[in-house]
This record gives structure tokens, C-alpha cells and sequence, in this order.
């Protein structure tokens, strides 16, 4: 089975974006959230091996829910995807090597690069792009 | 006022409050840039209105009183407006220049001037967000500010990516703030039905 990923985005377009440019290279999704709480209700019960995630949300914002996934499991692979392209959202994941941020709008290079980082694709036999 | 546009489908209605999360998003975040404070945005609304509702709604006197209108030109013809409270106004010219930044009361010309720079700003930045998504090329115009001084400037204006007089549009509405709330504004995008149409077909093609 390949790696799995959850995605969580208030707005469907964002998550048909992402789905489209994960499910090429070769994840399979495991999930979608369209909040904070439920990603993070879908975080315990799939445990997916990346999430990508959010910011504006309702009910809970990306970053809160960002902080739950960490407390729950600090080796998460958790990639923010935010129009919100500001330095206190890069700063959340600046120190962590299972984080990174990309702005919206974003190019499947620019989504790759970031899920090849926090999945540590480089170097493995497990990356679906080289199969 | 009224608040659905009967003719949109839910995945349409999503298609364009992310279009206007994006654009929302970037403009708040060269705000940020800017004045050197966390700025946020909210989740977009879509509204329908025609010009007399929106000269109506840049005109509310209990709130609005500063409006800055911009024309998209382009691909995708729209108008844009960024609304705000004159006092939120004078305190975003400050963030941006503490030591120099014009008064409203004291230097009315240099205080529209540096409004019309901000509103700039606002507006490049959601347009160029838009585009950059969306993978159009848009020109800009930017056309008027009403505030202090030139009450009716942006009404005046209102209209002129519209098709036929009476056209309707759909708004798609943003509220930016800093995360301390020391300030406030909208972002509000004015589509025509033309416009609508355009920016869906291009979302189906990119998703093809």
C-alpha cells in the first residue's frame, strides 16, 4: 500500500487541487477534513502519513489544529497550504523537520517539494515518485 | 441586498470564495509586510448586488467611510473595493510610517494620497494572487478613493466592468484585520455574471 495523506481545507477546489496533484504522485488519499476538529478526529482514527493543511478555517483554525497533531504526534508529516504567505505562519514550522508551509497559489512542483521534505522521500526506496 | 445568487451551484458558490480566499489572503499578507503586524483574513462571502446596493454599502455612515475602487482590467474584467473606517485607516498609515504618516485632519492631500498608495497595495496583490492562480494576465487601473474630502468618489465610479447598465454583481466579500483588532477592513470583489463564467470555465480547466 502506498503512503497515505489527509487533506483538510474549508474549500473543496483546494482539496480537488491538492487530491490532483498528490494522487499523481502516487499517494492515496486516506481522508479530507473541511476544519480544524475534524482533522483532527481523522488524524487519530486513519493516521495517515501526511496531512496537508489549512489555515482559515471554521470552527478550527489550521494552526490550532496544527498544534494538536504535534502534542498527539511530534514525527508527524504536516504540510500548511495558506493564501496566508506571512513569516508567523512559516515561523510554526521553521525549526521542524516533519513541517513545512506552502503559500496559495501553489504548483504541484512547488506541493512535491514540500511533501518529498517532510516525508524524507530523498534517498528512500519507499517514494512513489521513482516507482 | 440579497445574500445567494440562485444561479450558482455549492461547487461553484466554493470555486469562488477560494478564488477570493486567495486574493484576500495575499493582500493581507503584503499588509503585513508593510506595517509589520500578523494580519489575518476572514472566510469569504458571496453577495449579489447591483450598483445601487454597493453605492449604498460603500455609503453606510455608521462605518465606512474610507473606499478605495480599482479596475481589473485583462482576462478577467472586475472591480474592486477595500473599505474601512477612516480612524482604522489613519492607524494602518501609521503602522506604515509612525514617525510621518499623514493626517487625516491636519494634510487632507497627502493623507488621500498615502490612502490611495495603501489601497494600491491591497488590491496589485489580490488581483495578482488571483491571476497567478488562475493563470491569466490582468492590467490594473486604479481609479478613485472616497474618504475625507470626496465622499461620493467611489460610487461615481462603480460600474465600469459592467456589461449593460443595471447589471448585478456577485461580491465576493473578505474581512482583514491585525490579530490584535487594532484595525479592520474589507476586501470586496465585484464580479459580473460575464466575469463569474469566465474564472469557473478556467477552475474546470485546471482541474481539468
Amino acid at each position: 500500500m502506498g503512503q497515505t495523506v489527509l487533506i483538510v481545507d474549508d474549500s473543496r477546489l483546494a482539496r480537488a487541487t491538492v487530491r490532483k496533484y498528490l494522487v499523481q504522485a502516487g499517494l492515496e488519499v486516506a481522508g479530507e477534513a473541511g476544519n480544524g476538529r475534524q482533522a483532527i478526529e481523522l488524524f487519530t482514527q486513519l493516521s495517515p502519513d501526511l496531512v496537508t493543511l489549512d489555515i482559515t478555517m471554521p470552527e478550527m483554525d489550521g494552526l490550532t489544529a496544527f498544534r494538536e497533531i504535534r502534542k498527539r504526534a511530534p514525527d508527524a508529516a504536516v504540510i500548511l497550504v495558506t493564501s496566508l504567505d506571512q513569516k508567523f505562519i512559516a515561523q510554526e514550522v521553521a525549526n521542524d523537520p516533519y513541517g513545512d508551509f506552502i503559500p496559495k497559489p501553489f504548483s504541484s512542483i512547488d506541493l512535491l517539494r514540500a511533501v518529498r521534505r517532510v516525508l524524507r522521500w530523498e534517498g528512500s526506496t519507499d517514494n512513489p515518485m521513482e516507482a | 441586498m440579497a445574500s445567494w445568487n440562485p444561479e450558482l451551484s455549492e461547487e461553484q458558490t466554493d470555486s469562488l470564495k477560494e478564488v477570493g480566499n486567495i486574493g484576500a489572503g495575499h493582500a493581507a499578507s503584503e499588509l503585513a509586510e508593510l506595517i509589520g503586524r500578523k494580519c489575518v483574513v476572514s472566510i469569504p462571502e458571496l453577495v449579489c448586488m447591483d450598483a445601487a446596493g454597493i453605492a449604498q454599502f460603500v455609503r453606510s455612515p455608521d462605518a465606512i467611510v474610507v473606499a478605495l475602487h480599482m479596475n481589473m482590467l485583462g482576462d478577467i474584467p472586475a472591480e474592486m473595493l477595500v473599505l474601512t473606517r477612516l480612524a482604522h485607516a489613519q492607524r494602518m498609515l501609521d503602522y506604515m510610517s509612525p514617525t510621518s504618516a499623514p493626517n487625516a485632519q491636519r494634510n487632507l492631500e497627502a493623507f488621500q494620497l498615502a490612502l490611495r498608495q495603501l489601497g494600491e497595495v491591497l488590491t496589485r496583490s489580490f488581483a495578482d494572487a488571483i491571476s497567478q492562480f488562475l493563470g491569466t494576465s490582468a492590467r490594473y487601473a486604479f481609479a478613485d478613493a472616497a474618504g475625507p474630502g470626496n465622499p461620493n468618489g467611489v460610487t461615481a465610479l462603480l460600474g465600469s466592468s459592467s456589461d449593460e447598465a443595471g447589471d448585478s454583481y456577485l461580491a465576493v466579500k473578505a474581512d482583514f484585520f491585525d490579530v490584535d483588532k487594532t484595525f479592520e477592513g474589507k476586501l470586496v470583489y465585484l464580479l459580473t455574471a460575464k466575469a463569474q463564467k469566465m474564472i469557473l470555465e478556467r477552475i474546470d480547466e485546471l482541474l481539468g
